[in-house]
């Protein structure tokens, strides 16, 4: 019969713990923000292209995501300078190129949903560019950024080769400290109490981009 | 003017972002061709790291291991998944609805919170570890992948044409395998072939879940990997990527019109 405890839980709410879970967070975001801050342009003259270099460039963006995993932090190991190995800002530039097709996609799809026209109203109706760019094409595209943001976000908070090896055993996140307890030191109550933590935070963000889709888009 | 100078930079900006996304792979391309035994330091063009991949036994093995538990793992989702995606076209709205947040959920979940949760489960079922364990893990994830883009495909038909067969006398099992699965396939070859990517790429849910010294090709890689760099690493990652390149052709090649496909096909039956 088992016993019931919460130790676990207890180690999970030290110091040490909560410092590991609010960096693996802000890593996440801030790769989140920076794959959009990349994608949404690129989506933009995607989205403007013709049918077929639009298809092309869509099968070039989709053949990383079918390599391995293990490849691509494998090239990351050879390309970052040595000086960036073991850092957050190293493993962040990796996170960033692997997931970012994720975001490219949905902006894409949300991009292409709406008629272009309006696009030629607004700017008839005497609005600039920027003006053009703020209140019509962002506000049509809200359902496309919570959907990338949730795809990127998601899969960066739980990803464990990366961290592991371009962070050299220097970068500790939520993951890493899963894997290693619960395979290494053999803790599994601890490692699941993180893992609930890690579920939780996955579905807090989840409901967060399916209320923010659902007051924002018009 | 202006607007042709941001169209540019737009252009540049798209370049730019393509090799930020292929250099590693570019990088694995490039050492694979690397004569020198130390990983990181170039020296001359040569293909002895292909002949030494050529020889090692563990990792064709793993190869082997990891190809068969894909296999079975994507069958058996796909089984599955087409299963569930007709059973539940003839719901309501709202026990669809259900079935599909259901189906999201795990999807959605970071893999390594269904790596531990799956190994919890294996130990408090006292289930022996082994490739099963690995191809139930495996299944256990692919399945909504696969059920959810058969529901997508199956929501597309055109009912009429399933009516159409019943009135013509069609049985169930004729409407079946004549009419839904020739206008389903490239779907089914879509989803089968995602499983098995998926399955054939995993590390961590394997990593949980297997048996002492069961080891799949990535978690091979992985244990490689871990005592530095080795130059023949390159080399077996270049065949894999040329494989995945193969199966992006193959999508694109199942991916004719279904109409188109199942005309085409004298016995739709044989499929």
């Amino acid at each position: 019969m088992p016993i019931f405890s919460i130790a676990a839980w207890k180690s999970v709410c030290t110091h040490y713990t909560i410092a590991i879970f609010s960096r693996s967070i802000c890593l996440a975001f801030t790769v989140t923000v920076a794959s959009l801050c990349i994608s949404y342009p690129c989506a933009i003259v995607v989205a403007g292209m013709p049918r077929a270099n639009r298809q092309l460039i869509l099968l070039l963006f989709c053949y990383p995501l079918l390599t391995s995993l293990l490849l691509r932090t494998y090239g990351w190991n050879n390309l970052l300078p040595l000086s960036w190995h073991g850092t957050l800002s190293g493993v962040g530039i990796a996170l960033t190129a692997s997931y970012l097709p994720f975001m490219l996609f949905p902006l894409l799809r949300s991009l292409q949903s709406f008629d272009p026209i309006v696009l030629a109203a607004s700017a008839d109706l005497g609005a600039t560019r920027w003006q053009t760019f703020c209140l019509v094409t962002l506000p049509l595209t809200i359902p496309g950024i919570s959907t990338g943001c949730i795809l990127v976000f998601i899969p960066v908070l739980g990803e464990y080769l990366i961290p592991h090896f371009l962070g050299e055993g220097k970068v500790h996140l939520l993951s890493t400290l899963i894997y290693q307890h619960f395979i290494e030191y053999r803790n599994w109550p601890y490692a699941c109490a993180c893992t609930v933590l890690m579920i939780l935070l996955s579905l807090v963000a989840f409901a967060f981009s399916t209320l923010l889709h659902g007051r924002l888009s018009p | 003017m202006n607007n042709r100078y941001l169209m540019w930079s737009g252009r540049a900006l798209l370049a730019v972002t393509l090799v930020f996304v292929y250099m590693p792979i570019f990088m694995v391309f490039i050492y694979s061709f690397n004569g020198s035994a130390l990983g990181s330091v170039w020296t001359t063009l040569s293909l002895r790291w292909y002949g030494v991949i050529a020889t090692q036994q563990e990792l064709w093995l793993a190869l082997r291991n990891s190809a068969g538990i894909a296999f079975a793992a994507s069958t058996l989702s796909l089984i599955a998944g087409v299963s569930i995606a007709i059973v539940i076209s003839k719901w309501g709205h709202m026990a669809q609805n259900l079935v599909l947040a259901l189906l999201i959920v795990p999807i959605i979940l970071p893999d390594i919170c269904h790596a531990v949760a799956l190994s919890v489960m294996l130990h408090a079922m006292r289930i022996e570890r082994g490739f099963h364990t690995i191809v139930a893990a495996h299944v256990a994830s692919g399945v909504c992948y696969s059920s959810l883009i058969m529901i997508v495909a199956v929501r597309g038909l055109d009912k009429t044409l399933h009516e159409a067969a019943e009135d013509c006398g069609a049985t169930a099992w004729q409407c079946m395998c004549m009419v839904t699965m020739p206008l389903i396939s490239p779907s089914i070859a879509v989803a089968w072939l995602m499983v098995f990517a998926l399955s054939f790429d995993d590390f961590i849910i394997a990593s949980f879940t297997k048996g002492v010294g069961d080891d799949t090709l990535p978690i091979k890689i992985y244990s490689r990997m871990r005592f530095g760099v080795r130059p023949d690493t390159n080399a077996l990652f270049v065949i894999l990527a040329l494989v995945s390149a193969l199966c992006i052709a193959g999508t694109r090649v199942s991916r004719a019109s279904p109409l188109e496909y199942a005309s085409e096909q004298h016995e739709p039956t044989a499929i």
